[in-house]
């Protein structure tokens, strides 16, 4: 049978993991996605990068950090290292190979600097910016001034941190790229993509507009949502499947079925 | 454990919930178009049955008298014909069938002449006021040209013009550890005193955790139960600790710890915590396991630190 455990596999495709591999193009993020890399080419101190959370951040910034890194030196720190010493140790390894067992300090870091002729400025991407402690982030703006090192930063964009971001950035910053969420065009593209590159074409098929625009009113856009509501209808569907199937229909995603993966997921409280 | 079965009674709840509102708005519309002709009945019954009984004669006269009238006639000239003793029963039922005149258009002429005399009073009403003009200004909306001054992006010119280097692959002459520190570099950046002194504004750095709120804080925690990233578990562990909330910097250590158990600094916090709870035995052993997988340094001076009781 050609539809036979159709939703078993499926649900492995939606799980919230940051690869570059799973990067789906979309118009909107792909426009973001180079004018990131032209500014990286730009002579610029640091770019900062921002949206709501779920809207792809990490994901592009993982992405931007596997096509750059074969070229150039690049330096992605994905979990915040919140010690200072700790922040100059791994960047003094990370970029000039300088291991030391004592401690490492923003002085002493500098000269490091200083000390080693790079021809290409090394970049330094930060995922959670938001966490790094005050003094840090002045010492980093100190280091990216020197032009030793370009950043690119990745912040949450909440209303109060919306306006810490134009405030710390406002001088500094040349380019700065939003991410937001996606519209229930780009979230049927985006779910349909995914689906067909994993070689389920018949599922892909299944999400019509009504279907997506159903999706859409729950996760709002949001592309870690999505993942999640979607990998509890898959559960569903699965079990249906296994137990029921005279229940599910193979060429549409009933809003049933929508509807109870969002009480599963706790979208809907009922 | 998905439970698709109580999920579907959940489900059907919620369906439920959900077409209340429409359910209701559509027996009310129903009741009312059956409530109110039964309303007007009981305020007004000579209305609806005035309206009856004009509907009564209307069908009298029109309808059914020329489709009974037809066929009679036919049937009289056929019985003229064919029987002529008949006549006189027949003539009986022809009277018997005799329509009444209907005076119901003297009624509806004395209405509309009630109307029309209504009519003319209005007309001579309305002559007889001054006519009042309305002086309607013309309120001129003053468009204010919004000149939208846009700021020139002026891209901030590169300080100096870089020429172009080759592309090749980062050459790092290696530090010579033996050779002694600049001297002169390190008064020009000095410690951090100087930075004060050079009056960097402290406003626009204003991101981080150092004066992290309560609601930063929750805001933070949301978004880890949400998101289950480490880094934000480390953050929440890290900030309880330096608040001195071991328990809480414990239990957020040891949900990061679980995330990523090779993260080092989950294992750190966890194992600090931990000795400041009081469990320094519990969080040797944690320690020294993790030093034996992974060989840390700072893993080895945290159990030193603890060991010696320098925490």
């Amino acid at each position: 049978m050609k539809n036979s455990k159709v939703f078993h596999n499926s649900k492995e495709v939606f799980q919230d993991i940051v690869d570059s591999k799973d990067y789906v193009q979309l118009d909107r993020s792909m426009a973001i996605y180079h004018a990131l890399k032209e500014a990286i080419k730009k002579p610029l101190k640091m770019i900062l990068v921002f949206g709501k959370p779920g809207t792809g951040k990490s994901m592009m910034l993982n992405k931007l950090y596997k096509e750059l890194s074969p070229k150039q030196k690049v330096v992605y720190i994905q979990i915040p290292v919140i010690d200072e010493i700790e922040f100059f140790k791994v960047l003094a390894y990370e970029i000039f190979r300088f291991n030391t067992p004592d401690t490492l300090n923003f002085t002493q870091f500098m000269e490091l600097a200083n000390h080693y002729v790079v021809e290409v400025t090394p970049i330094v991407i930060l995922d959670e910016a938001q966490l790094y402690s005050e003094s840090l982030m002045e010492k980093i703006r100190l280091i990216s001034d020197s032009r030793k090192v370009k950043f690119i930063f990745a912040l949450h964009k909440t209303e109060k941190e919306d306006l810490i971001a134009k405030e710390h950035f406002q001088t500094r910053i040349w380019e700065s790229q939003e991410l937001q969420n996606a519209t229930a065009a780009e979230l049927t593209l985006y779910i349909q993509k995914k689906l067909l590159r994993a070689n389920f074409f018949d599922l892909a098929n299944m999400f019509n507009d009504k279907s997506v625009k159903h999706i859409h009113q729950f996760s709002n856009g949001n592309y870690r949502d999505t993942n999640k509501l979607l990998y509890g209808l898959f559960e569903i569907c699965s079990w249906y499947e296994d137990h029921n199937p005279s229940k599910i229909q193979f060429t549409s995603i009933p809003t049933k079925l929508i509807e109870m993966a969002a009480i599963h997921t706790g979208f809907i409280d009922a | 454990m998905l439970d698709v079965l109580d999920l579907e009674k959940r489900w059907s709840k919620y369906h439920f919930k959900k077409m209340l509102p429409i359910y209701l708005i559509s027996t009310i519309i129903i009741a009312s178009i059956i409530a109110i002709p039964g309303y007007i009945y009981l305020n007004n019954p000579e209305l609806i049955e005035g309206f009856l009984t004009a509907k009564k004669t209307s069908t009298n006269n029109d309808i059914p008298a020329t489709k009974t009238n037809a066929p009679k006639i036919a049937v009289q000239t056929t019985t003229q014909q064919t029987d002529p003793t008949n006549s006189t029963q027949d003539i009986l039922s022809y009277e018997q069938n005799v329509l009444t005149p209907s005076f119901l258009f003297l009624t509806l002429l004395d209405d509309q002449l009630v109307i029309e005399n209504n009519k003319i009073k209005l007309a001579a009403i309305r002559a007889a006021r001054p006519i009042e003009k309305k002086v309607t200004k013309k309120k001129r909306v003053k468009t204010k040209k919004k000149v939208k001054k846009q700021k020139p992006k002026t891209k901030p010119k590169p300080i100096a013009k870089v020429k172009p280097k080759k592309m090749t692959p980062p050459k790092v002459k290696p530090i010579q550890k033996s050779s002694a520190p600049v001297k002169t570099k390190v008064t020009v950046l000095g410690d951090n005193s100087q930075f004060k002194q050079k009056k960097i504004s402290t406003e626009s750095v204003a991101v981080g955790h150092k004066k992290t709120s309560k609601s930063q804080l929750n805001s933070v925690i949301r978004r880890f139960k949400k998101s289950r990233k480490p880094a934000l578990g480390l953050f929440i562990s890290n900030e309880f600790y330096k608040q001195g909330n071991y328990k809480e910097s414990y239990n957020y250590a040891k949900q990061t710890y679980k995330i990523n158990p090779k993260l080092e600094d989950a294992v750190i916090l966890y194992a600090k915590s931990l000795a400041k709870l009081g469990k320094s035995d519990i969080a040797i052993s944690k320690l020294q396991s993790y030093i034996k997988s992974s060989g840390s340094i700072k893993a080895r001076t945290v159990l030193n630190q603890i060991k010696k009781g320098t925490l």
